[in-house]
């Protein structure tokens, strides 16, 4: 997330199909053929 | 001469939460984030619709809108935008939370991709696993009557039903249903999407709506600043106009000057 420069306090994260707190970001380890989405907020109506 | 004025406390309460503005817009289809901010300013809404979206890795440096319309400014309410299934809602709404902190949302759960249409049956199981979550869910829902009440039976903050198709401008195509609606809700009753111009909103407003929600009408029109200035003025004047009580309509004329007095006809 930093190499992307994205804010954690302005994402939603899923590793594996469970949300991550943003509390827990630093602490998440990544392994091979994780499953990852990021989200954020777009303009939307 | 008496001067007459208007008490401001007449607030828009969501969920506890007091808003000045009934006027509740979103932030999709403008041209840039920035023309999106100025119509904002210029609509007086203080409660702005959002999506949630995959981040683009590709391009981090892209423009972010929380970089030019701040949380701590506006009410962020995160919608379902594209979702066809409870499912896909729910945990839309369960990131959106640890996005933005946020307990107020707007649900949608769309039944159709050409008319947008809500799924109804998805939408109600999609509110009741929301609201046991500690959510405080708005729907979007269709005009139907039962279906609002049966929202409202659920414990949701508010019922949006539709005027005509998102993104349609056709204005509110079912007086009657939105009558009864609101006629028996007892939470705040949005009209949601289809609003096509200034009158549109008013009408929503003077037949008792509490508050408009738009995003098309005020992004696509030539001049977008202009047109959300407008909304203000017309979800005001609906208000208003709602707030006076209209007179009775009646079917023959009623001269407005006295018939007392009048001088001797010529012939």
């Amino acid at each position: 997330m930093k190499a992307n420069d994205l804010q954690s306090d302005q994402v939603g994260v899923e590793l594996n199909y469970k949300i991550i707190n943003q509390k827990h970001f630093k602490e998440t380890i990544i392994r091979n053929n994780d499953d990852i989405e990021i989200v954020e907020f777009v303009g939307g109506g | 001469m008496t001067k007459t004025t208007i008490k401001h406390d007449d607030y828009l309460t969501i969920a506890g939460q007091k808003f000045n503005s009934r006027l509740i817009i979103g932030t999709g289809k403008y041209k840039s984030f920035q023309e999106n901010k100025d119509a904002l300013v210029a609509s007086g809404a203080e409660i702005i619709t959002v999506a949630l979206r995959r981040v683009n890795v590709l391009e981090p440096k892209q423009e972010k809108l929380q970089s030019v319309i701040d949380p701590k400014e506006y009410v962020f309410l995160p919608n379902t935008a594209g979702c066809y299934s409870a499912d896909d809602a729910v945990r839309t709404l369960r990131l959106a939370r640890e996005a933005g902190g946020w307990n107020l949302i707007k649900l949608e759960v769309i039944g159709n991709s050409k008319n947008l249409f809500p799924d109804m049956e998805e939408t109600l199981k999609a509110a009741k696993t929301l609201l046991a979550d500690g959510f405080e869910v708005m729907v979007y829902s269709t005009d139907d009557p039962i279906y609002c009440q049966k929202l409202e039976d659920l414990g949701v903050c508010a019922i949006m039903p539709l005027a005509a198709p998102i993104g349609s401008g056709l204005g509110i195509q079912n007086k009657t249903n939105l009558r009864i609606i609101l006629e028996n809700a007892n939470i705040p009753v949005i009209v949601d999407a289809g609003v096509g111009t200034a009158s549109d909103a008013t009408i929503a407003m003077e037949m008792g709506c509490d508050a408009v929600l738009m995003n098309t009408a005020i992004a696509e029109a030539k001049h977008p600043i202009l047109m959300a200035q407008a909304m203000k003025q017309a979800v005001e004047s609906g208000r208003l106009a709602y707030l006076a009580g209209r007179m009775p309509k009646r079917l023959y004329a009623s001269a407005s000057s006295p018939s007392e007095g009048l001088m001797d006809k010529i012939s």
